[in-house]
């Protein structure tokens, strides 16, 4: 293996990492903050689901990063590697500017921004694109209506239970379970947009055939990867997710995190790469939307919407120039 | 008037319009969103409406 694919892998695993510290909070912020588990033990259930989510999903969505995004022959290591860094560029500056992006946008937008400055938009594959900037939309959408359903639900099966305490304390391993569903889902998801971009490296270096499904030590790579930056993701930035969007009670905890597993379950078991962090968020906006309107702090949810629309093109830009200097120096 | 009934109607247009964008074997799930939507709207209308009294029908 060539050195520039050893360092664009690296890259990939540290992307995969910083994606697991980012997101540990969306899986555990209902667990932590309604004391079914301390933080501490709340990231190790956490962590732990997302590396075990190999033995459950296959890898269709690495294979649609890898293969459905642009033409193979335009990705060369360079243009992965200037794919990476805009995908990463975009994280840090929005991350600066307190925008709540997505990392998986960013890496396909970083994607196609490196291979058009190289080729143009003819290497871009409508249909991938299509099926990806769709979803971009639908999966939010999605969370919210099986949030708002399952709230709906959860209120009806309980209509009779006089005593809250006694409730919410029977909710404790629904939470649990929800937690690590949802845990499955985001290891099982975003996990594999790693395996894509190492798959792709790996068919450009000449390692791989470019029919090859994923070698079995990247899905543990991967899921390796995200699993400790979840462990390493800590309480923290907890705090902005589960409560910066609507006030969550336990029942709510349990109908956001099942709505967006299920989401996340479907996106994944037909090779979807879609936004983790958008489709927990619709479903919490789902479930504050049961109650009222006025419960959901549309200003947070109209961020989202804002980062939709702006991260494609612009982790696409860092990464576009970053592909011709790289052109440039090689 | 309950805000989610306009609210939950223009996503289910919003989701109707990626109809044509969306690849022939996902079509029905937006569809299905869409559906979803339309249904939320409606029965936020008729919860709405069905409150006897005036005072009861407060603009969530």
């Amino acid at each position: 293996m060539t050195a520039g694919a050893i360092v664009v892998i690296a890259f990939a695993l540290a992307f995969d990492f910083t994606n697991g510290f980012h997101d540990a909070a969306n899986s555990i912020a209902t667990v932590v903050s309604t004391r079914v588990l301390s933080p501490r033990l709340a990231v190790v259930w956490a962590a732990v689901f997302n590396f075990i989510a190999f033995l459950v999903f296959k890898t269709e969505v690495a294979n649609t990063i890898a293969k459905d995004v642009v033409v193979q022959s335009i990705l060369s290591e360079g243009v992965i590697f200037a794919g990476l860094v805009g995908a990463i560029g975009w994280n840090l500056l929005t991350f600066g500017l307190g925008l709540p992006t997505s990392s998986s946008h960013a890496l396909v937008g970083g994607i196609a921004g490196a291979a058009i400055a190289r080729a143009g938009t003819g290497v871009l594959i409508g249909e991938g694109l299509g099926k990806i900037g769709v979803f971009i939309v639908l999966s939010p959408l999605i969370g919210m209506a099986l949030g708002l359903i399952l709230t709906v639900l959860m209120q009806w099966l309980f209509r009779r239970v006089r005593r809250v305490e006694r409730l919410n304390r029977r909710l404790r391993g629904g939470q649990l379970l929800s937690a690590a569903a949802f845990s499955l889902g985001h290891g099982g998801n975003d996990a594999q947009k790693t395996m894509g971009i190492i798959l792709a490296v790996l068919i450009a270096s000449g390692q791989v055939a470019a029919e090859h499904d994923v070698p079995l030590w990247v899905v543990l790579a991967a899921h390796a990867a995200i699993g400790l930056g979840t462990l390493m993701g800590g309480w923290r930035i907890v705090k902005t997710m589960g409560f910066g969007i609507t006030k969550l009670q336990p029942a709510g905890g349990v109908a956001a995190e099942t709505g967006a597993a299920l989401t996340l379950f479907f996106a994944s078991a037909n090779g979807i790469p879609v936004s983790t962090t958008h489709t927990i968020t619709g479903a919490i906006v789902g479930v504050g939307a049961s109650r009222r309107l006025g419960a959901v702090r549309w200003r947070v949810a109209g961020r989202v919407v804002w980062a939709w629309i702006i991260t494609i093109p612009g982790a696409g830009l860092i990464a576009a120039v970053t592909s011709l200097i790289v052109r440039g120096l090689s | 008037m309950d805000r989610r009934v306009p609210f939950f109607a223009v996503v289910s247009a919003v989701t109707l319009g990626l109809v044509p964008f969306t690849p022939d074997r996902f079509a029905w799930v937006a569809w299905t969103v869409a559906i979803t939507y339309a249904v939320f709207s409606l029965a936020y209308l008729l919860n709405y409406l069905s409150a006897t009294d005036p005072s009861e029908r407060s603009d969530r």
